[in-house]
């Protein structure tokens, strides 16, 4: 039996892939700070610092002196307009015994401790004690595109289906696409053999989107009158509404074909959502994964028939919809599985990409290499071929959380439990059991919960 | 938009307060100090706390549980305040008129004169009140003392909630429903009533509201009564009839649901004409008929929210006796240049309001002069002027709103405990107990998104024009 591990791990792992090169001392930040307190209030404005015996500052340019709240009646601080880490510097995630994640270069493991080299702290030396779970992470892949962006190589298309009596068109506005009406946009962002197409959806309502996957054609098609439309080759349209999602292969002479639907019951009480569409065109499979969530997988019996590599948004009148953060990349082909850990475990374990499983004392790790003693034969092993590393050992107790008990969760993904003593402009400082006194730079954290749990600005909200 | 309104004031026109406010508690007068009260900023910020003090020069001061002082506010980022336990306005008089001013002001009073361009009347606040007519959008007047039976709310008491007690919660003046359950009150309906209510939902949801329910603690088969549903998109009515079941007697769609998570509904039940109209941010929906007569006999009104998922908040509930007046026809085409009185036998007469003297109207017509019994008016509604705006370089205005629906706008200068004092551009110079104040609206004519009371703050798309 095994324990498995939410799949934020993984997109926090996908996340530190990208954090960021340490740079300056701390920057002015553009965006405003949120606070949640216990009862269920908010406030925006922007962090002075936090002293969990002084209390917490709190700035607001409409206020005569900076207010000043106990820290026992706070939920959560999000941090806002904190720049996003872009070089790839962390090639692992450590997950610890009490579920913390941090990421960060993978310096080496002697057998006692796992010292990580990380852009948020310098250098990490954790405790084999504390240590649940090493997971070497592939370097990135860059995105082939990303948008919306502004108008400019966007088709916008005219939706004059009989049906629709009331068309219009997206609007861009702070690098996201609305619509309240119909309305049809389209691009060729070239759509690779293997493509994963990520977006946020916002609605307002009921609605209703068909995404063209594969078109060469960048206006809309109507699908009753499919026939008589102008030439638009193949494609596939993706339907979405907050019930389900349905598959058609379209080609303007064939009958339509439906590949099956997806209930989408998760969407029912929500008004967003992440969207990620994974398409393998050798093997005619199309998948759609609703907040990192595998919901269906479609395979085409017949012929792919996307004849191009363009993409098309077509709302369809219903409801109000805004697209944004729309990301395309490579795809690997693989599905992320649930991480999951052996549980009770007297010996170290090494799962490798390949599904091969080794138990043994891990005797050491290098940036490149791990080393394992297995049945008396010590193996090394690319850390390239390295899914993940479980390292046996007995945790200590958790500490229970006291008022200056905090979690952190990085800006680049990944979260921290810990002893606050201090949170101001220069820096942050606190102390982690295992770990000792941490110094973190400023810009560390993009969001705070107190008391160690996991706040409440999702009930504020 | 001019019209509209008119259709949902034309109701409220009957709810002239008679002292005899059900929903609204009547606090102990050291209650009434630091009430409990619901900051709003215009960034979305919601502070529970209460109000300390408000000076024209130095602002806002907060309380907060959590803060180790008051925190210290400018006005320019203060959208609303809005308190617990409001008082029931103390007068000493019936009124019998409802004033609506240009400038979105209610005021229940009575009409003591009109003449010279000035009318003359008394309010709460008031007993020998003038304000220009040209200020006047319209007067309506009250051939029945029609009570206004809830306001609310304020808390669950009186309310009956169903299996589960948290299934509805009640929270900063609304009923958040939690799952599957109902909330039913007896509101003592006897005659033609109108409810009226913000409905606030997210995602799928649907709400049935039984009518003159004689059970409100289950649904009840057995007993007449009307059954409202409201869904994403769409209402219906249903007769349920004892021993004959349920009837479907409509559905209409509304479009508007489509793109908002938000609406103010209004349900107008006359019990003669046997109809129920349903009104959606003041448009009429359908209006319908029960061909076989207004079968419901119960007094009570349950609430059911049919799906197991927290989508549901209810708030700004009124629940008001009615004349039984549905008039779109004489506000959809009123003229907009020119006076129009509206008589008791639904005629109307068009000119120029000269005087109200002596229990009659003058009114110039083209055709001649007339002289009418004000006891067959039921209202006076005056030629469109220019918007009332701000002056120009005048201080931002507060709009205070009390129970019954009551509002008065007025340049702030002072707030202090037991006393608040300013000057309204219709009135004069006002000093007042604040105790009857429900909210504290700020700047209601600049683009807020606090503007009316069913325009709360839209944390989504709020940059974005055409996202309302």
């Amino acid at each position: 039996m095994s324990r498995t591990i939410p799949y934020s791990l993984l997109l926090a792992a996908a996340l530190l892939a990208h954090a960021q090169e340490p740079g300056p001392g701390p920057k002015p930040r553009p965006g405003r700070d949120s606070l949640f307190f216990k009862n269920g209030d908010s406030l925006h404005g922007s962090l002075g610092k936090i002293d969990p015996a002084a209390g917490v500052e709190w700035q607001r340019s409409d206020a005569r002196a900076p207010f000043t709240f106990d820290a026992t009646a706070l939920a959560e601080v999000q941090l806002g307009g904190l720049s996003s880490p872009s070089p790839w510097t962390n090639n692992c995630v450590v997950q610890l015994a009490n579920g913390d994640q941090m990421g960060g270069r993978l310096l080496g493991y002697d057998g006692e401790a796992v010292l990580l080299d990380t852009w948020y702290g310098g250098q990490l030396s954790i405790p084999k004690a504390v240590v649940g779970l090493i997971l070497p992470l592939p370097a990135p892949k860059p995105a082939i595109f990303e948008g919306p962006g502004d108008a400019e190589g966007w088709t916008v298309g005219k939706v004059s289906a009989a049906a629709v009596t009331d068309s219009g068109q997206w609007h861009f506005h702070k690098g996201a696409i609305y619509a309240t009406k119909s309305a049809s946009i389209a691009r060729d962002i070239k759509l690779p053999e293997m493509a994963s197409l990520q977006f946020d959806l916002d609605w307002r309502g009921f609605f209703h989107v068909a995404i063209a996957l594969y078109t060469e054609y960048l206006h809309p098609v109507s699908l009753a009158n499919k026939e008589t439309e102008p030439k638009f080759g193949g494609f596939y349209s993706l339907q979405i509404n907050p019930f389900a999602a349905n598959l058609l292969p379209v080609k303007q002479m064939d009958p339509l074909r439906f590949l099956g639907q997806a209930p989408l019951q998760m969407l029912a009480q929500k008004s967003s959502a992440k969207f990620d569409i994974r398409v393998n065109r050798a093997k005619r499979i199309i998948a759609l994964l609703v907040d990192g969530v595998l919901v269906k997988q479609w395979t085409d019996t017949d012929e792919f028939a996307g004849t191009g590599t363009a993409i098309r948004f077509v709302h369809q009148g219903q409801g109000a919809v805004k697209m944004s953060n729309l990301r395309l990349l490579e795809w690997d082909g693989q599905f992320e599985e649930p991480v999951s850990i052996t549980p009770n475990k007297t010996v170290d374990v090494a799962r490798l990409r390949n599904g091969d499983r080794i138990s043994g004392p891990v005797k050491q790790i290098k940036p490149e290499r791990l080393s394992v003693l297995a049945a008396e034969t010590l193996l090394e092993i690319p850390l390239s071929r390295v899914k993940q590393i479980e390292l046996a050992a007995e945790a200590p107790p958790t500490p229970k959380a006291t008022e200056r008990t905090v979690r952190g969760y990085f800006t680049a993904g990944g979260m921290l439990t810990f002893e606050l003593a201090r949170w101001n402009q220069d820096g942050i400082e606190g102390e982690a059991p295992g770990l000792g006194k941490l110094q973190f730079r400023p810009n560390s954290f993009n969001r705070i919960t107190f008391g160690g749990g996991n706040g409440t600005a999702a009930e504020a909200n | 938009m001019r019209c509209l309104r008119k259709q949902i004031v034309g109701i409220w026109s009957g709810a002239v307060l008679c002292g005899c406010l059900v929903g609204v508690a009547a606090p102990r007068a050291q209650e009434v100090t630091n009430r409990p009260a619901l900051l709003q900023l215009t960034d979305g910020s919601t502070l529970h706390g209460s109000l300390s003090s408000i000076l024209k020069e130095e602002g806002l001061a907060w309380k907060h549980p959590a803060a180790r002082a008051p925190l210290q506010l400018l006005l320019t980022n203060v959208a609303a305040v809005r308190f617990e336990r409001a008082q029931a306005l103390n007068r000493d008089f019936k009124p019998s008129c409802r004033f609506y001013f240009k400038n979105g002001d209610e005021v229940a009073g009575n009409l003591l004169s009109m003449q010279n361009g000035q009318a003359s009347l008394e309010s709460w606040f008031g007993k020998d009140l003038h304000a220009s007519i040209a200020a006047l959008d319209s007067i309506t007047f009250s051939a029945k003392g029609y009570r206004l039976l809830y306001e609310g709310p304020s808390g669950t008491d009186g309310w009956r909630i169903g299996r589960n007690p948290r299934s509805w919660e009640y929270k900063d003046g609304a009923f958040v429903a939690n799952g599957a359950d109902l909330l039913g009150r007896d509101f003592g309906l006897s005659g033609s009533a109108a409810l009226e209510f913000d409905l606030e939902w997210n995602g799928s949801f649907s709400l049935s509201i039984t009518l003159y329910a004689q059970a409100i603690d289950r649904f009840d088969y057995g007993t007449s009564a009307y059954l409202l549903y409201i869904g994403n998109g769409s209402v219906s009515v249903q007769r349920v009839q004892a021993g004959s079941g349920a009837t479907m007697l409509g559905q209409a769609s509304v479009p508007d649901m489509a793109r908002r998570n938000k609406m103010r509904f209004e349900v107008r039940c006359n019990k003669d004409d046997a109809t129920i109209a349903v009104l959606a941010d003041g448009v009429v929906v359908q209006r319908w008929k029960d061909s076989g007569g207004f079968v419901a006999k119960g007094s009570g009104i349950v609430f059911f929210s049919q799906v197991e998922a927290k989508s549901l908040t209810l708030s700004n509930i009124r629940v008001a006796e009615w004349d039984g007046k549905f008039e779109p026809d004489s506000s959809t085409n009123a003229p907009t240049d020119v006076d129009v009185i509206f008589l008791a036998n639904r005629d109307r007469v068009t000119g120029k309001v000269q005087s109200v003297e002596e229990g009659k109207v003058s009114i110039e017509t083209k055709l001649a002069k007339l002289s009418i019994p004000m006891a067959r008016v039921t209202q006076v509604q005056f030629a469109a002027g220019p918007p009332s705006t701000n002056q120009a370089g005048a201080m931002p205005e507060v709009r205070a709103l009390f129970p019954g629906g009551e509002g008065l706008s007025f340049e702030l200068h002072r707030w202090e405990e037991g006393q608040v004092t300013g000057t309204s551009r219709t009135f004069g110079d006002l000093s007042f107990d604040p105790k009857s104040i429900r909210q504290l609206q700020f700047s209601p004519g600049a683009d807020s998104p606090l503007k009316g009371s069913t325009k709360a703050a839209e944390p989504e798309f709020p940059e974005f024009p055409e996202f309302e």
